[in-house]
């Protein structure tokens, strides 16, 4: 979701920033999607080993030069003015400033489960956290336990 | 994690090492990747403003850490590698990844030498030698003519 206008070096380093932190997991793999001009810029594949297929999601980067979070969420709601629906897979928006190297995220797509269900609720406000090795953590265990869950949500609704 | 995988991350860490702005508008270098079948070198770094001024650099990670004593980090560049650095017309240099803890190193690979067991930690890519490095690759470049003069096939 990087703006076409930010300088070179501001799309370079908030995704190899995003990318670093993510691989901080062993267990979780980055691709780079800008290519397809999709709004995707990271396809993100936690590793559940040779006989499993990857649990996904999806990590928009934006890079700034600024600190003020005002500023971010005006991109993200300019990002999805008829709100961010159109995700199937659970999805986080990185905001990285690349002069000091800060980052935070919101989830756009959150994953959210209950005994039976395996949800994602849309948000475009943004509620941005401190992103670090611990969010990470956080953000990969979340998706983990929304893949587990999702077959039992899935019978339930064809039931 | 793979050797492919601890490849990837050191090459993010040299783009974000190189391209630090240092309290500057914009970086001083801008890393270009030269494909994964590229011999030996694993990019070419422009001077920012002087994108005529480059130089090549191989890029080795590593998540094993450092010999004790003397503390080098534990990477290694094979002597065909180094034979062919030290061949090539342009600044070459090796940029060692720990990427554990993020920090990486620079060694010139430019005069004929041996092969790199394991590297120096004497030159860590900080500000002060982003700097020092800059200079020395603008050194290198406006003290040679470069212009090929009396072509045979200019109009």
């Amino acid at each position: 979701m990087q703006n076409t206008k930010s300088p070179w070096f501001v799309v370079e380093r908030s995704e190899a920033l995003a990318s670093w932190l993510l691989t901080s997991r062993k267990d979780v793999r980055v691709r780079n999607e800008k290519k397809n001009d999709d709004g995707v810029d990271l396809l993100v594949e936690i590793d559940l080993g040779v006989h499993s297929f990857p649990n996904l999601f999806v990590v928009l980067v934006k890079g700034t030069l600024s600190s003020d979070t005002a500023q971010w969420n005006d991109t993200l709601s300019q990002q999805f003015p008829n709100g961010s629906g159109s995700f199937s897979l659970p999805a986080c928006l990185f905001v990285v400033n690349v002069r000091t190297n800060e980052a935070q995220y919101s989830w756009i797509a959150e994953p959210v489960v209950d005994k039976d269900t395996a949800e994602l609720h849309f948000d475009t406000d943004g509620h941005f956290q401190p992103l670090n090795i611990d969010a990470v953590n956080e953000i990969v265990d979340r998706v983990r336990v929304w893949y587990e869950r999702l077959p039992n949500h899935l019978k339930h609704r064809t039931s | 994690m793979n050797s492919d995988d601890i490849g990837e991350r050191g090459q993010w860490l040299f783009c974000l090492l190189m391209t630090e702005l240092c309290g500057r508008d914009a970086p001083l270098f801008r890393p270009r990747f030269l494909g994964d079948k590229f011999p030996t070198f694993d990019y070419l770094v422009e001077v920012v403003d002087h994108p005529t001024y480059y130089f090549f650099v191989q890029v080795k990670a590593t998540t094993q850490g450092y010999t004790k004593d003397p503390v080098r980090l534990k990477i290694q560049v094979s002597v065909e590698d180094v034979v062919r650095m030290v061949s090539c017309p342009a600044p070459t240099y090796v940029a060692g990844i720990d990427s554990e803890s993020g920090n990486g190193f620079l060694l010139s690979v430019n005069e004929s030498r041996g092969p790199v067991p394991s590297l120096i930690t004497k030159f860590p890519i900080n500000c002060d030698h982003l700097q020092l490095l800059r200079d020395e690759v603008c050194d290198y470049w406006s003290t040679r003519n470069m212009v090929l003069e009396g072509s045979h096939f200019r109009e």
